[in-house]
């Protein structure tokens, strides 16, 4: 909301400097976002009389002017305007004055880049000034004729002073709290309560009305749980034309187009009471019968904006007999415009139920101050003043006469809403114990009816404007705001010294990252909105169909990721594309999906490794990250959770499309999916623009928590007797897997024997083409003795053949 | 005879001078030392000499072969060291070239900020429990005092998702979901992600995360006055000691009273610059008695039950602490810029 400080002038007198009620205002709640400082866009213009006017005798276009200027003197100006007339009151520039916007409105807009306007001889006469258009004072665009001045401006005052033009403008966001500070009104009575002023007495008259109504006007309610009230006045003579420069200046201030006289009151009288009004042309309202109503059948109505809008049956909407006239509270019909004709008006003062206009506006897409006003919840009481206050105004500006009595019908009178007020429990929120006698003071500064009620106790009548007052803590807000919350101190409670056990979920996060961190990854961020293309492509697991976000930013942001790859991907992409050879990042993030008809969540750990890993040096080459890299980093994370002795590999096969389908792996624990590894497949790291393999993992977070090994491995001492190792190697098919090789030896149950792994992998001669050579070796222990040699070559034997006849292998000698 | 050893002295000591190399070292230690050397060779001619001067001669010979054999040890000593000092000198490496690079990651920034945040929290005695994105109208909304319809609604735009779910607009849920489970008192923080309908830019992003802080008791028990102190404490442990902390009046449908949080611009310490709009203040978190309204919905009595509740934007805050001013360094993930935390990231969990 925008706060001319002129405008503020006709309701307090403010005495605290700028600087002092910023920060009052702020500090309650009203937070001042920006002051500007307006400058005169002129200087050295006066109001001034033209007495008499006379043709220039060498142009038919131009006149002689005699004009009066007061104490500033008395001047012979030549002037061009069709509109100059003898009696009008008009602005004139002096000799020496400055405009900022030029005389055709080329100037720079400074005042101090203006030429002091000098006297000119134009056609053989002599101009001692100049009477300006609202063009050349920078007021508008308008330049067909002079500006005209009120019948009632002091003659020789100083036109920047008469007009108010220095100025300053507060910018002030309102919460949707304080619809009551939505009006210049508004605002005076907050500051007033802030600063302890007290406010200028409100001036406005019950129109009078004649004695016999000129035309007829009736209201009817049919919808009164959404219009308790209703008011409206009938006014004719009315003479459509432009507002008088005041009244269109502070529409300007505040941030509204100036449109005509009519219009331009009923926003004057919005901005200034917070009531919002409505003009309607009598001769369009059907037998100048309102009826407020339910939408029901009808259909569209076209709006002052040109739109033709569709009605939900429940919109609340201003009809005659024949059909809408209006959206309540939204935007008036085109069928009941007022316009150049119009010569009798019908003007609108209700009170619209925030809900009924906030559904249909945002429905509508269509927001206008009056709604932006009723959402909010204006001043229940306040219709019938607006209407007087309109009334007076469009007299003076417009000419109208009041045809009839206010019509005001108010089927729901609106109950006081009476709050007792237990001081203790005030005391007991806030954490401070404020006077009684503070308390009271301050809830009726902001107009609140305050009747003590007993020991501690006070029965408080909220003010009608103040919809958002209903319980002890909102006057406890009041109560601390309007100290600007300085007095409450700051205590730490004690009870927080227990001691609460670490979150899991917590810790559990802080390992992983740990070991991302530990083994090179750099964690990024990526936005979980991404391409329906891209879930496609990386489809993660056991997710669920992917989530389409309902009011997308854009389609290419449109559906929630199913796995954080895509977004590892892009930023492998954006890096490489900056110079970077080498991309190892990790992600711990969630991941969406569809469960049933709902949409779900879940977490995943994914990382991307590319490029030189680590270890290289000047002369000598850095691992590159390769299938070995990505694998290796899973296992140290497993290791490092305790799970790796219960986690199985297998080929993927297809179960990843976009992996490498020979060089892809599941990741099972306790025979549960739990992720997967692999080397992106080379036609994707094509797409991609990829020179170097591309790794990737993904794990399920969630369930690595679920599983991760809660009771601690026993320790085992070390053995006290050496071991002896023996080696083999078996020649199986190139496919055939290790992990099988194995498990299968390991299923042998061999005695003595501790441990055994793959040292070695060979392919390539004397190996026949399609086969492979693994080496394995075993350690054989005693745990009570040191073994023979003999005895270990007895089991091993039997070990080797026995798992070359379960394999189906060869030996390799 | 003696004439003769003092002569054979001089004169290997004279050729094994300091720079004698191996070669002539050999030399004279054949010629002379040697089983047919000089002094065997006087040994052998004992005879010639008289008798009574046999023993001095047998002494002198002894000593200027003790003597001998020291020097060449020296000698032989003193070249060996140099040949090693010449062998290590050819195997010198340039050591102001770089190291092997050893693999280490680093966190991101955002990662830092908030487990600092948590931390401090978790020292002041507050439970940290995560809660979901996805979240239902009820608990995002209608839960925390946001009537259907209503405008504060609009104050941000919402996701919303098939099933009538929405991506959360704040984990204020984390209020409703903790409070629902549990009775108090309650003293929780939950951290989180938050979505919002912005377009990625340098002020806003359509995902970013918050921490959500709450702490109920009976009444009387925790009030405004333990809200100013909880975060005047959190904001001076994050920012530093000296940083100022202003409480100011606001709105927010959940919380009454409502108040915004500043902090003193950590640019120009509260004199008023471009950043801060010469306000000299920043605003830093949103904050509130929880609503009465809001503790009736998870079936508290807010005549029994009564705390306060806030929460705070960590990318912001991790903004501010850094004093870099654009929030899509936070999402492009360029390494020049991650790399920077890898020493905040040592021991930093």
């Amino acid at each position: 909301m925008k706060l001319p400080l002129s405008w503020l002038d006709d309701f307090i007198t403010l005495e605290a400097d700028l600087e002092d009620l910023t920060r009052r205002l702020t500090l309650a709640g009203l937070e001042v976002e920006n002051v500007e400082r307006i400058a005169p866009m002129f200087d050295g213009v006066f109001v001034a009389k033209v007495l008499g006017v006379e043709r220039h005798p060498n142009a038919d276009r131009l006149s002689l002017c005699e004009v009066d200027a007061g104490a500033a003197g008395h001047f012979r100006v030549v002037c061009g305007a069709p509109n100059v007339r003898a009696g009008m009151i008009a602005a004139l520039a002096k000799v020496g004055a400055r405009l900022a916007a030029g005389a055709h409105g080329q100037g720079t807009g400074r005042l101090e880049d203006a030429e002091p306007l000098k006297a000119a001889t134009i056609r053989g006469v002599e101009s001692h000034g100049m009477l300006c258009s609202e063009l050349e004072l920078g007021l508008s665009k308008e330049h067909t004729g002079i500006l005209e001045l009120p019948a009632d401006a002091p003659v020789g005052a100083d036109l920047a002073g008469y007009l108010a033009m220095a100025d300053t403008v507060l910018d002030i966001a309102i919460t949707p709290n304080r619809g009551d500070c939505l009006s210049i009104l508004g605002l005076a009575r907050e500051i007033a309560a802030l600063l302890d002023l007290r406010m200028k007495p409100l001036r406005i008259r019950p129109p009078r009305a004649p004695k016999n109504a000129a035309f007829p006007l009736s209201v009817r309610i049919e919808a009164a749980d959404l219009c308790p009230r209703y008011a409206g006045l009938a006014m004719d003579g009315v003479k459509l034309g432009p507002s008088p420069v005041k009244i269109r200046r502070r529409l300007e201030l505040c941030g509204m187009r100036a449109v005509s006289n009519v219009v331009d009151v009923t926003n004057y009288v919005m901005l200034e009471l917070g009531q919002p009004l409505h003009a309607f042309d009598a001769d369009r309202i059907a037998d100048r019968a309102i009826i407020v109503r339910r939408a029901g059948n009808d259909g569209k109505i076209e709006t002052l904006d040109g739109a033709t809008r569709m009605l939900d049956p429940a919109d609340l909407v201003i009809a005659d007999r024949s059909g809408a006239v209006a959206i309540a509270g939204v935007m008036g019909g085109r069928n009941s415009e007022v316009g150049d004709e119009t010569t009798r008006i019908v003007l609108e003062s209700a009170y619209f139920e925030p809900m009924t206009v906030a559904r249909t506006a945002r429905r509508l897409g269509l927001r206008s101050e009056a709604s932006y006003r009723f959402e909010r919840g204006i001043d229940r009481s306040g219709q019938a003043r607006a209407l007087a206050r309109a009334a007076e105004l469009i007299r003076e500006t417009a000419g109208g006469r009041v045809a009839g009595p206010i019509i005001d019908v108010e089927p729901n009178p609106s109950p006081a809403r009476e709050i007792t007020l237990e001081l203790p429990a005030l005391t007991s929120i806030l954490g401070v114990e404020v006077a009684p006698a503070e308390v009271r003071r301050r809830l009726i500064s902001i107009g609140a009816t305050v009747r003590p009620a007993g020991r501690n106790r006070l029965q408080v009548t909220a003010p009608p404007f103040r919809p958002d007052l209903n319980e002890t803590a909102d006057l406890a807000e009041e109560v601390a705001r309007l100290a600007g919350l300085a007095e409450i101190p700051a205590i730490v409670p004690a009870r927080l010294a227990t001691v609460n056990p670490p979150s899991p979920e917590r810790s559990f996060a802080r390992r992983l990252r740990n070991v991302m961190v530990g083994s090179g990854l750099a964690e990024v961020k990526t936005i979980a909105f991404i391409a329906p293309a891209d879930n496609e492509r990386y489809p993660g697991f056991e997710i669920g169909g992917a989530v389409r976000v309902t009011n997308p930013l854009s389609a290419e942001l449109s559906e929630m990721r199913r796995s954080l790859l895509p977004g590892l991907l892009a930023a492998l992409r954006f890096n490489l594309n900056r110079e970077a050879t080498a991309f190892h990042a990790f992600e711990l993030g969630r991941v969406f999906g569809m469960r049933g008809e709902m949409a779900g969540e879940g977490e995943r750990l994914a990382g991307v490794s590319y490029g030189d890993y680590a270890l290289g040096a000047i002369g000598r080459s850095a691992i590159k990250a390769d299938f070995w890299t990505a694998k290796g980093i899973v296992e140290a994370c497993l290791r490092a959770l305790g799970l790796d002795r219960r986690v199985v590999y297998e080929p993927a096969h297809d179960l990843a499309p976009y992996l490498h389908p020979g060089r892809a792996a599941v990741v099972k624990l306790d025979g549960t999916l739990i992720g997967l590894i692999g080397e992106l497949h080379p036609e994707e790291a094509h797409r991609l623009e990829l020179s170097d393999p591309c790794e990737l993992f993904e794990l399920d977070s969630q369930k690595l928590l679920a599983y991760e090994s809660k009771t601690r491995r026993p320790l085992v001492t070390p053995p006290k007797f050496p071991a002896v190792r023996r080696d083999l190697a078996l020649v199986l098919d190139r496919n055939f897997p290790a992990a099988r090789v194995l498990g299968t030896i390991a299923e042998l149950n061999a005695p003595m024997l501790e441990n055994v792994e793959v040292f070695d992998v060979y392919e390539g001669a004397p190996v026949p083409p399609g086969k492979k050579s693994i080496a394995l070796a075993c350690r054989y222990r005693g745990t009570d003795r040191t073994l023979t040699d003999e005895e270990v070559n007895r089991t091993h034997a039997a070990l080797v053949e026995e798992a070359r006849r379960r394999l189906g292998a060869e030996l390799r000698q | 005879m003696r004439e003769q050893l003092e002569e054979i002295r001089e004169r290997a000591l004279a050729e094994l001078g300091d720079d004698a190399g191996d070669a002539q070292i050999e030399a004279v230690r054949v010629r002379v030392l040697g089983r047919s050397g000089e002094l065997t060779g006087i040994m052998r001619r004992m005879r010639e000499a008289p008798p009574e001067e046999r023993p001095a001669i047998g002494r002198l010979v002894n000593e200027i072969k003790d003597q001998l054999e020291a020097r060449i040890a020296a000698l032989v000593e003193i070249r060996k060291r140099e040949a090693m000092a010449r062998s290590l000198n050819a195997a010198a490496l340039d050591v102001t070239l770089p190291g092997a690079r050893i693999a280490r990651g680093s966190l991101h920034p955002v990662t830092l900020s908030r487990e600092r945040m948590l931390d401090i929290f978790a020292a002041m005695g507050f439970e940290i429990i995560d809660t979901q994105d996805v979240e239902d109208d009820f608990h995002n909304f209608g839960a925390l005092n946001f009537p259907a319809d209503h405008p504060a609604r609009e104050m941000q735009d919402t996701f919303f998702l098939p099933g009538g779910m929405l991506l959360r607009m704040h984990t204020s849920n984390g209020q409703i979901r903790v409070m629902e489970r549990r009775r108090p008192p309650l003293a929780v923080v939950c951290p989180g992600n938050c979505y919002r309908r912005d377009e990625l830019s340098v002020r806003a992003s359509p995902m970013f995360s918050q921490i959500e802080g709450f702490m109920v008791d009976r009444a009387g028990a925790v009030t405004m006055a333990h809200l100013k102190g909880v975060l005047t404490e959190f904001l001076r442990a994050f920012f530093g000691s000296d940083t100022g902390v202003r409480f100011r009046a606001s709105f927010f449908p959940f919380t009454e009273p409502s108040a915004e949080v500043d902090i003193s611009c950590l640019l120009c310490k509260g004199a008023g610059c471009r950043v801060c709009k010469q306000s000299g203040w920043t605003e830093i978190l949103g904050s509130g008695m929880i609503h009465p309204n809001v503790l009736r919905a998870v079936g508290y009595d807010p005549r029994e039950y009564q705390g306060f509740a806030f929460g705070m934007g960590v990318e912001r805050t991790s903004l501010l602490s850094l004093g870099v001013d654009d929030l899509r360094l936070f999402f492009e993930n360029d390494l020049r810029f991650l790399e920077q935390f890898r020493s905040a990231s040592e021991g930093a969990l």
